[in-house]
């Protein structure tokens, strides 16, 4: 667990990311949501690079910032704080979005 | 998967102020999308925005000069847990809306920090829902939605936004950030509107 008070702050002007410095939330990598994605993805997403479509920053995801402790699962830039993705089960559905990632590159198993 | 509320406590009870599906917890348990929005108190304000392009805004002190209420509430999130006879202290949307004309139905709360969720009309006046900024006696923390947060207890709460910026009135029904990614439009708890 990442404590609020290591929390990077970006050189953001768009104020609806606005930085947080001292942010009281909680939050995790994004390597603590591989239980949860793996349900819904056959490849490994933690390992793979994707490129945020807020701000262009290139990570693995694993690198990323992830809320749990929400109605669903959601996970930011670490750069730039925009949402990569959301996941929200509910007990009939997954519901995925993958709109704030522009790609995902994904290495192939040999 | 399971998502886990870190509120849960408690077996179902049979409380008749809780809702179908939800359990008290004492705790005020911090569920939240994304980062805290840092708000200089000075920059802060409430907006309402109308279909005819009115804009009323107020300034913190403006906001604090308007009627003041203290409010007590059961608060339910739909991650189930509950929380009864929680005190606030806020302006009724009744009195920031004494001086909007509208034919909207619907409206967008937005947050400082880009949070969004959609909320009838009639589910916001008639002395149903508030801007709060008090909580327990003391300003709402910034966890919870500091320096203040919308409050519509009435609906679950992922519906009470935190960081309130301001009301944007619609004449369709808009899914903000939830309810475009399968929480129900309305979330009336007693009803169990959970999911779309």
């Amino acid at each position: 667990m990442n404590g609020p008070d290591n929390f990077a702050v970006p050189d953001s002007e768009d104020q609806d990311i606005a930085a947080a410095p001292h942010d009281p939330i909680p939050y995790v990598d994004g390597n603590a949501t591989a239980g949860a994605l793996s349900e819904v993805f056959r490849i490994d997403i933690i390992a793979a690079l994707g490129r945020c479509r807020h701000c262009g920053s290139v990570r693995a995801f694993g690198e990323a910032m992830a809320f749990t402790d929400a109605p669903g699962i959601v996970v930011r830039c670490r750069d730039c704080h925009g949402v990569l993705l959301r996941l929200v089960e509910t007990p009939s559905q997954y519901w995925l979005d993958l709109s704030g990632l522009s790609y995902l590159e994904i290495d192939r198993e040999e | 998967m399971g998502i886990i509320s870190s509120g849960f406590r408690g077996r179902r009870s049979e409380n008749p102020a809780l809702p179908p599906g939800q359990h008290e917890t004492q705790d005020f348990p911090v569920l939240t999308a994304g980062p805290a929005p840092l708000i200089p108190i000075d920059e802060w304000e409430f907006f309402i925005t109308t279909e005819n392009g009115l804009r009323l805004s107020w300034s913190w002190n403006e906001f604090l000069a308007l009627p003041q209420e203290e409010i007590t509430k059961d608060i339910h999130c739909v991650t189930s847990w509950s929380k009864l006879g929680t005190v606030w202290r806020g302006v009724s949307l009744d009195a920031l809306f004494e001086n909007v004309e509208t034919t909207s139905d619907f409206a967008t709360a937005h947050s400082f920090g880009g949070y969004t969720t959609n909320v009838p009309l009639w589910d916001l006046l008639g002395g149903k829902a508030w801007v709060a900024w008090e909580f327990d006696g003391e300003p709402l923390e910034r966890a919870h939605g500091g320096p203040a947060r919308l409050l519509v207890p009435h609906l679950y709460f992922w519906k009470s936004a935190k960081w309130i910026h301001g009301l944007e009135l619609t004449g369709e029904d808009v899914p903000g950030f939830w309810e475009s990614n399968g929480y129900h439009l309305h979330g009336n708890p007693w009803r169990e509107e959970r999911y779309s």
